[in-house]
């Protein structure tokens, strides 16, 4: 089974070693999702978007995927010049439950967390909280994890490899309850 | 003066919204830079 995953640049792999550009397949298979998909990856991301295409570039993948499962890792809302991205995030829960496909949903910053209870909120993984001295104290989103804790960051500010490595140890566990166990 | 109450009312949250998507935009480094 395909994954299909979503996201910006995080998930597109911007500066990591074996991502070359940003054209077509450009994208790294050394992001947390690649590695958690396996040899059967197809990437829906790209870098600098917002939510809304987050959400529409996946719909259209997924009218040419038809068995897959999907991780998204949503984006700053503020991209789409709102405070929340609740509508999107609702839209593609609801279209992802209805037609069946096992998903599992993070996001670069905990901004984006809200307190809508049309949002399935069991179903999103969030990095643990911070314990240090400035750092975040609720569960952050993958950005906000990887800067405080201090991992190797790229010129233009992208989490670096080990990031990404460890990010996928620790989504592990709930990716394959929500998503693998249902292939 | 229940319509000017309302315009009020209106402007302070508009004003609250475009604060608060401003603090926002300032989270994120590959944009607001």
């Amino acid at each position: 089974m395909t994954i299909v995953a979503g996201g910006d640049s995080m998930i597109w792999g911007s500066e990591l070693a074996d991502s070359p550009h940003g054209g077509s397949n450009g994208y790294s298979k050394n992001t947390f999702s690649a590695l958690l998909a396996g040899d059967e990856y197809h990437c829906s991301a790209y870098p600098g978007i917002g939510n809304k295409q987050i959400y529409s570039r996946i719909r259209d993948d997924l009218t040419r995927i038809k068995r897959c499962g999907v991780i998204v890792c949503w984006t700053w809302p503020s991209r789409d010049n709102e405070i929340n991205s609740d509508k999107w995030i609702i839209a593609l829960q609801t279209y992802l439950k209805y037609h069946n496909y096992p998903y599992l949903f993070t996001c670069v910053d905990n901004c984006i967390i809200t307190d809508n209870p049309e949002i399935d909120w069991d179903s999103w993984y969030m990095f643990p909280a911070g314990q240090g001295s400035g750092q975040t104290e609720t569960p952050r989103g993958f950005y906000q994890w990887a800067v405080e804790n201090k991992y190797n960051i790229g010129l233009d500010g992208h989490p670096l490899e080990q990031a990404h490595h460890d990010a996928e140890i620790l989504i592990k566990e709930k990716f394959n309850e929500l998503v693998k166990k249902h292939y | 003066m229940n319509w000017l109450k309302n315009i009020i009312n209106r402007i302070k949250l508009e004003i609250a919204y475009r604060k608060k998507l401003k603090e926002l935009k300032k989270r994120d480094p590959f944009i607001y830079k």
